[in-house]
């Protein structure tokens, strides 16, 4: 390290030093301005400090007496065009050209971890993404914006429910097992991730940042490589997304009203049996169980009516369960926000409503946000910023995934379909009351969807206040105090009526209730120096320190068997049944950090960065870290260097180019994710008889230290024709050491596994993005843009070269050398054995020793040994995809705007836990049309194996025939609007737009949709646990300025 | 200026008031550098160690009775269940990890060390005796009855007296170099005499610190020894409850007792096991003989129905040590046995009483007419009540037909017509009918799955008694003799206590006569019908040999229905095949068709084959 920055500090002296003087020249420089179409451009102000600005003619010309031989010339037109900034040299003539406003500006500022830095200086990997898109598209969650947007962040919708945000990598992982999302920075408070802790709603998924209305972001990047990232040492791993919420930059009162309405239409349904199909099925199950026929047909009478027995209306139907659960849902949103002030002070004010109802009956999401920012300058030397969020909401939802009893998508596909919602009375009249559960199983859908109560509510309150001062001239300080607390409780009741028992027959109705609570305090104190020097020799230094404290708590109770169906308290539950309990975590973390930037002559950019921190997660011996006192530090770092070649004189004078720059950087950041309790030997609670006892917990590592990421990134920035056309590309190499995984330990020495740094992994790719205009009129404009990225992530290292996990959804997860990350692990299902003489001749047996017979699945016998078991399992595939991109499209004609985008993924592997069940055909529940296709006969040729009761041969184990090709391409958004920005009809502007969603998918997966992540752990990527699937939806709104 | 400085400041002393910051206060944990010597938090870290052994029931019930010849799995068994009934157990069954146990023996070499550092006095020979003391004697017998249950398991498994707290201790502990030497080894001798202490230099294996059966059963004796002063803390008033059940439910001094006698009997050193067990838990008998509530008497008490009563509540009488599990609102403690056992859903029938065990208890009928000089025309001449309706039909088993449990006076008659050879009718009766443990599901909802885990309890230590008496030689006139007629009074009269006294042995107590005098005392014994239990012939036994053979087998059958599917009896075969084998009896052979005749025809001479090999009676799965 030390020589490290010996050497940076070396060449940075150097140049200073070395670099030619600069003489007084008293020559003149005339130029043109052009803009982006090449016409001259009048009125627009040419300025050098310290001689007298002028003005540009009708022809665009311009002349300006020169100072100095190396200075800086200012351009700054009237309107429509960004101002600009460009350094002459020895050049007497010069043309300029302006870019258009509504194209991104490398001369406009991005909002860095150190404030602010001007674009096209950057030497990090980022992205600024345009906030007012969140007018036109129905995002509730910021994070979901960057899907397709963002080369290199690989975002996947939750699911459809509302509220429920995005899962989102960028440039891959840090960690197998922890947190691998990024950190969001809100008015500069990191915000922790408050789903690192399961919830009690089955595929419940929580966005860090889902409380901030999208609307009030003011500025938003994204942050991908270590020269931005390290500056947050021990939590940059996983990238950065910074927000800025409604900034009030203008004294000028502004006030915005926005309304907006929309529907989201039912997906399109799977095709199941009927209820013809459904009998014949049941029979065939039932048949192969081995239960005697009396006996089975006396406990499943229903499947064997005749039209003169009571119940027989009951079962004469032929219901499609998913009618019954899916609906079109309205959305509606309204917001309210004023911003204005003075030069002493300046607000901003922000209020909010949304109500998003979902696509299952009876779910819905609102919120209530109301945010108040304000800037004031307390002294001429002393400037204070406030901004105080405070979101209410709440989320009227359905449990998902394996609540099999709940979950109402696998309740409407299982349902029998002979069954009606409702009961008959004894005259065979259809009453209004949902039907129980009869002894075909699976709880009614409409009684899921109607009478079970699953919501969660969040209460979210992050005030922040940033003070910054001169100390001199140059030297500023910033302070910055941020608290962020956030409250969620989750109440589910699970009523009678209409649902299978619970917990093995114990259960019939149940509450659950659930606390959390996450209170973080947060500072940052910084001083900075910026200087330039001789016009070309510009400085910017940084040095400061943060630190953050953070308190989790959970309590949660369940009550069981509450006296009816009314009774849903958590104190009505039966005494024996009740359970109560809780959680507590505790972790802090703090970092003294440091950046130093340089560069000379707009040609060559330096930049320096090093955080050195303390976590309380991390051990007391850390290893991979320097200590200071007894205290273990981690050192994380970059250094970056950029080089404009465009701006070398011996690069060739090609008209329109404005930039060539190539980028590289290398550094190292961290995730402190290490668990609160793994560093440290402690006891934890247990209890004997009504004793509450104490018994030692898992065995600690006080060398447990900060999981790392190396990261290479290479990149060339390319701009020309006024920005119309610009292209960035990216070359990275991430590697991720000191990963965390659970070593298994030897079983006598008293513990099961062991936490340790000791697995990597290297995720390698390339990202490009395109922007080209390609028409600049005044009344049409058509841009394109487009952008692509592969990256692929390769075990390098893990304990005993490959690690098993089992994972929800009775599958298996692999981590080997060589391999890629989570391959899923299991059997290669190779088709069905039509006749017993091949399945005789095949002579193979179950893992369970029976020998396989005509009907039954036929599994690739790696090892022959004839014998299907673990030694025959292979990679099935990962749910990293080979690519993914998106493509847009903006066309605008005088003030009707049409914005075309597109998003996909291509070569992921999905595990689709819901066809599997779907298609398993193991006891009395509906399945789908495929079935129809099953082994029934001797010699019949099929890829359906027989129905079996309870699947004693494993025909429906984990293989490869559950596991489908993820790729999809996706219309995400369509939108028309009609945007006026000036005054009309005493408005100060009006918006009105209409917009679609999710318009259409190409894709060849099975099941609803092939985008879901049922929650952040990276273990449960790429499995379809029957979430609530993505819908389209269509919107339209209007937005007035007064 | 002045002003920008004061801010600063502010902002400095903001940011400088962060105490403990990087040991945050993590509420439901405590950290092992603060446990405190007060005695609470000991008790609850002493306490602690009953949570860990309560996670090693299953494993020993299924390991204990699946491969023994009791019990048989279901169509409905799990792969786990159906791979320990027929001896085909792979490293991911449930039940194969010795790392339960290693929990057990690390969270006690932790209180161990723990009250070693704290209070030293515990290691000295005169301190006053304080709860320190005792709460140490528990973590030591906890530690011994871990090694002593893991080693019948796994047979040699590593001794680890020190706790391993770190990575570091733990991997200081691997690759240490070095193997144990075991420099004296004892060979005891029936006679208590003939004692071979062999001081053999060359007895080293070749890895460290693994110990055989033998070495880790006189390791843990003599830790005990050593260590213990005192054991068992009174809990009784625990927290001002006064509830005498609890200290049942911990180690006391007669549960320590209880393993020492179980150690040395499995070691066959008899005189040291009798030497506890004959103040402890016989002669205390004696000496409160007109007590009606004197511990551990086999008498009236649990004659009958009453019985099953400690199957249903904690008896400071009968139970020496019970593990405790109970379901309520404060504390889910469950197991799965009655989960596996019971027909009645959710429950899953995963394992039913073999044939064999059912026979054990149908097969003993009150009165036979004898014929000493011709055994062969023996008869029965009065059907009386086989064994388990004496204690009450349904308590060790239940008929089941299609979920029903059959009435007690179906199955009696069914019975009366296998005596009287009616099989036709017999057989349609028991057309479709289960049989059914019923042991850990009386008194039980079908949803409780709380069945206590009785570790001791009296009659064991009776038929230790009678297995010893039965094996053990004493110098009587300068020569020795044996006493084998004696320990047949342990199992079906009480004599060996004193006659007249009410008390009725351990089969007695449950309604089964001395079948036919006591076959010791004559030199022929009777060989009934399994089915209908008519005498249908009978076998000399003449040498001592015989009858010590012939008193095992009988005491195997008493074990086998009075301590039936309690996790012991394939250590039981175990215990006496060594024996057996030491003394060039054929045990291994004997263990062998002993199991494999319980088990299905088909699979007979596979699991015999199997059993022959006295590898195959443990399991491999620990690492060394």
């Amino acid at each position: 390290m030390n020589r490290l920055f010996t050497i940076v500090a070396v060449i940075m002296l150097t140049l200073l030093w070395i670099l030619p003087a600069h003489g007084q020249s008293s020559g003149t420089l005339s130029g043109t301005v052009l803009n982006d179409a090449r016409q001259p451009v009048s009125q627009v102000t040419v300025s050098i400090p310290g001689s007298e600005p002028v003005y540009t003619g009708a022809d665009g010309t311009f002349t300006i007496q020169r100072v100095d031989e190396k200075e800086w010339l200012f351009v700054t037109p009237l309107n429509k065009y960004s101002p600009k900034k460009v350094l002459i040299q020895d050049q007497e003539q010069i043309t300029i050209y302006l870019s258009s406003e509504d194209i991104e500006s490398p001369h406009s500022s991005v909002l860095t971890p150190l404030d602010n830095a001007i674009k096209r200086d950057m030497l990090s990997t980022f992205k600024v993404l345009d906030p007012t898109v969140f007018e036109n598209q129905p995002y509730t969650s910021a994070e979901q914006y960057i899907q397709g947007n963002v080369s290199g962040a690989f975002v996947t919708q939750t699911s459809g429910m509302p509220g429920t945000g995005a899962t989102v990598y960028i440039r891959g992982y840090s960690s197998l097992l922890s947190n691998n999302q990024p950190l969001y920075i809100v008015d500069g408070v990191p915000i922790e991730n408050n789903n690192i802790y399961d919830g009690l709603i089955e595929g419940g998924n929580y966005s860090p940042i889902s409380t901030i209305d999208p609307l009030d972001i003011s500025e938003i990047t994204v942050l991908k490589d270590a020269a931005s990232t390290a500056l947050y040492g021990a939590k940059g791993a996983n990238g950065i997304v910074i927000i800025k919420t409604l900034e009030p930059k203008e004294t000028k009162t502004t006030i915005d009203f926005l309304y907006r309405t929309g529907l989201s239409l039912a997906p399109d349904q799977l095709p199941q049996l009927d209820a013809n199909a459904y009998k014949t099925l049941a029979n065939e199950l039932l048949f192969s169980s081995g239960i005697a026929e009396e006996t089975y047909k006396l406990q499943y009478a229903s499947l064997f009516l005749d039209p003169d027995d009571d119940d027989y209306i009951t079962y004469n139907h032929n219901t499609n369960w998913q009618d019954e659960i899916f609906k079109n849902a309205i959305i509606n949103n309204v917001r309210f926000s004023i911003k204005g002030g003075d030069a002493i002070a300046k607000y901003g004010l922000s209020v909010g409503y949304l109500k998003n109802n979902g696509i299952y009956k009876n779910t819905y999401y609102d919120r209530i946000n109301i945010r108040l920012v304000g800037a004031f300058d307390i002294f001429p030397w002393l400037k204070m910023d406030v901004a105080t969020n405070l979101t209410t909401s709440n989320s009227y939802m359905e449990e998902s995934g394996l609540s099999a009893v709940t979950n109402p998508l696998f309740a409407s596909l299982w349902k029998s379909p002979m069954l009606n919602p409702y009961e008959y009375d004894e005259n065979d009249s259809l009453l209004q009351i949902i039907d129980e559960v009869d002894e075909l199983g699976t709880s009614n859908p409409t009684a899921i969807v109607n009478l079970s109560e699953v919501r969660s509510q969040n209460y979210r309150f992050i005030p922040s206040i940033n003070l910054t001062g001169d100390i001199t001239e140059n030297l500023k300080f910033t302070s910055r105090f941020g608290l962020n607390s956030n409250n969620s409780k989750e109440y589910i009741f699970i009523p009678d009526r209409g649902f299978d028992l619970l917990y093995d027959g114990e259960v019939f109705n149940e509450t659950k209730a659930q606390n959390n609570t996450l209170f973080t305090l947060y500072n940052d104190n910084r001083i900075f120096y910026t200087k330039t020097f001789n016009s070309v020799h510009s400085i910017f230094g940084a040095l400061g320190f943060r630190w953050q404290k953070n308190q989790f708590d959970q309590d949660y109770g369940l009550a069981r068997n509450t006296a009816s169906d009314y009774y849903t308290n958590l104190n009505r539950g039966e005494n024996l049944l009740n359970v109560i309990g809780g959680n507590n975590r505790a972790w802090n973390w703090g970092s003294l950090y440091s950046n130093l930037s340089y560069s000379y002559a707009d040609k060559y950019l330096l930049s320096a960065t090093i955080s050195s921190d303390i976590s309380s997660r991390i051990g007391k011996n850390a290893a991979n870290t320097i200590r200071i006192g007894e205290i273990p530090v981690g050192i994380f770092y970059s250094v970056a260097g950029g080089w404009r070649i465009s701006n070398e004189e011996f690069f060739p004078k090609i008209d329109g180019i404005e930039e060539i720059k190539f980028r590289a950087s290398y550094g190292i950041t961290g995730n402190d994710d290490v668990g609160e309790l793994n560093s440290f030997s402690h006891y934890r609670v247990s209890q004997y008889r009504d004793a509450s006892v104490l018994i030692p917990g898992s065995l600690a590592n006080d060398e447990l230290t900060f999981q790392t990421k190396k990261q290479l990134n290479i990149g060339l920035d390319l701009s020309a024709l006024a920005n119309r056309f610009n292209v960035t590309a990216n070359y990275f190499i991430n590697k991720s050491e000191n990963v965390v995984i659970f070593e298994l330990q030897n079983s006598y020495l008293g513990y099961d596994t062991y936490p340790n740094n000791t697995a990597a992994f290297t995720t390698k790719g390339i990202e490009a993005e395109a922007f080209v205009r390609i028409v600049s009129a005044s009344d049409f404009s058509l841009d394109v843009g487009v952008n692509i990225s592969s990256y692929k992530t390769i075990i390098d290292e893990i304990t005993q070269g490959e690690q098993v996990y089992d994972v929800p959804g009775e599958m298996q997860i692999i981590n080997r050398v060589g391999a890629p990350i989570n391959s899923y692990y299991g059997y290669r299902f190779l088709g069905v054995y039509a006749s017993s003489q091949q399945a005789a001749d095949a002579n193979m047996s179950s893992f369970g020793g029976l020998p396989y017979r005509a009907g039954d699945a036929i599994y690739e016998n790696r090892n022959t040994d004839n014998v299907i078991d673990d030694n025959d399992k292979d990679l099935l595939g990962s749910f990293e995809p080979d690519f993914f991109g998106g493509f847009f499209l903006n066309a605008r004609y005088k003030n009707i705007y049409l914005n075309v985008f597109v998003q996909g993924v291509y070569g992921n592997e999905i595990y689709s836990y819901l066809r599997r069940q779907n298609e398993s055909m193991t006891g009395l529940r509906n399945q789908s049309v495929k079935t129809l296709q099953r082994w029934q006969y001797e010699n019949q040729q099929t890829t359906i194996p027989q129905a079996t009761w309870g699947d004693p041969m494993g025909n429906a184990t984990f293989s490869d025939r559950w596991i489908e090709d993820g790729s999809y391409l996706r219309l995400k958004n369509l939108s028309l609007s009609y945007n006026i920005k000036q005054s009309i009809l005493g408005l100060s502007s009006l918006k009105i737009y209409v917009s679609a969603s999710n318009l259409f998918t190409l894709s060849k997966y099975l099941g609803y949709d092939p985008e879901f992540s049922y929650s952040q752990y990276l273990l449960q990527q790429g499995v379809d646990y029957a979430n609530m699937p993505l819908s389209r939806q269509f919107m339209m709104g209007l937005k007035i300025g007064l | 200026m002045k002003n920008k400085f004061v801010y600063i400041l502010l902002v400095l002393i903001l940011i400088t008031s962060c105490e403990d910051f990087l040991n945050p206060e993590q509420d439901l944990v405590l950290p092992e550098s603060q446990v405190p010597a007060d005695e609470v938090e000991l008790r609850s870290i002493s306490l602690g160690l009953y949570s860990l052994q309560q996670n090693l029931v299953e494993q020993i019930v299924m390991l204990g009775e699946l491969r023994a010849d009791l019990l048989l799995v279901t169509e409905s068994a799990d792969p786990d269940l159906v791979e320990i009934n027929s001896f085909q157990i792979s490293a991911s069954n449930r039940y194969a990890s010795p790392s339960n146990f290693y929990k057990l023996i690390a969270a006690s070499n932790k209180v161990i060390r723990i009250i070693e550092i704290m209070h030293p006095e515990v290691l000295e020979e005169d301190s006053p005796v304080t709860n320190f003391h005792r709460m140490y004697g528990e973590a030591v017998a906890m530690r011994s009855w871990a090694y002593f249950y893991a080693v019948r398991i796994f047979d040699e498994i590593p001794y680890i007296p020190e706790t391993l707290n770190t990575i570091d201790e733990i991997n200081e502990y691997v690759n240490s170099p070095g193997s144990y030497t075991d420099s004296v080894y004892i060979n005891f001798a029936p006679n208590g005499i003939d004692t071979d202490t062999i001081f053999d230099s060359t007895f080293v294996f070749t890895e460290k610190k693994f110990l055989n059966q033998d070495q880790m059963t006189r390791q843990c004796i003599k830790d005990i020894q050593e260590k213990i002063r005192f054991v068992g803390v009174d809990y009784s008033n625990r927290d001002q409850i006064n509830d005498v059940t609890w200290n049942t439910t911990v180690w006391n001094e007669d549960a320590l007792n209880a393993l020492l006698v179980q150690m040395y009997v499995h070691i066959d050193n008899y005189n040291d096991a009798l030497d506890i067990l004959v103040p402890e838990f016989l002669r205390r008998t004696v000496e409160n003989v007109n007590d009606n509530y004197v511990k551990y008497a086999i008498d009236d008490r649990f004659e009958g129905s009453k019985w099953s009563s400690i199957f249903t509540s904690i008896d400071n009488l009968e139970h020496i040590f019970t593990l405790q599990f109970q379901k309520t609102s404060s504390s889910w403690q469950l197991n799965n046995l009655q989960h596996y056992f019971s027909i009645i859903p959710p429950n899953i029938y995963s394992i039913k009483p073999s044939p064999k065990s059912v026979r054990l208890w149908e097969s003993q009928w009150k009165n036979y007419s004898i014929n000493t000089v011709n055994p062969e025309n023996a008869f029965t001449i009065e059907p009386g009540t086989p064994g388990d309706f004496s204690r009450g039909y349904g308590r060790s088993y239940i008929y089941v037909d299609n979920g029903e449990v059959l009435s007690d006076n179906v199955v009696r008659e069914m019975l009366n017509l296998k005596l009287l050879g009616f099989w036709d009718e017999v057989n349609d009766i028991m057309q479709g009918v289960d049989t059914v443990v019923h042991k850990y599901t009386i008194g039980k909802n079908a949803f409780d799955k709380d069945a206590n885990f009785i570790v001791y309890r009296a009659p064991s230590m009776h038929l230790y008694a009678a297995e010893i008496i039965a094996n053990r030689q004493y110098m009587d006139g300068g020569s020795f003799r044996h006493d084998i007629s004696a320990a047949e009074d342990y199992i079906y009269t009480g004599d060996y206590i004193g006659s007249n006294d009410g008390r009725m042995g351990t089969a007695g107590r449950a309604g089964f006569p001395l079948r036919l005098g006591k076959a010791v005392d004559r030199e022929y014994y009777y060989i009934f019908d399994p089915n209908n239990n008519e005498i249908i012939g009978s076998e000399s036994i003449i040498t001592t040999l015989e009858k010590q053979l012939y008193m095992e087998d009988i005491i195997m059958d008493e074990r086998a229905r009075e301590l039936a599917y309690e996790g012991e009896r394939f250590y039981d075969f175990v215990r006496i095949a060594r024996r057996r084998e030491k003394a060039g009896n054929n045990g291994v052979e004997w263990l062998a068709d002993r199991i494999s005749e319980s088990r299905p025809a088909n699979e007979r001479a596979a699991i015999k084959a199997h059993l022959m090999d006295q590898n195959n009676w443990y399991l491999p799965f620990i690492l060394k």
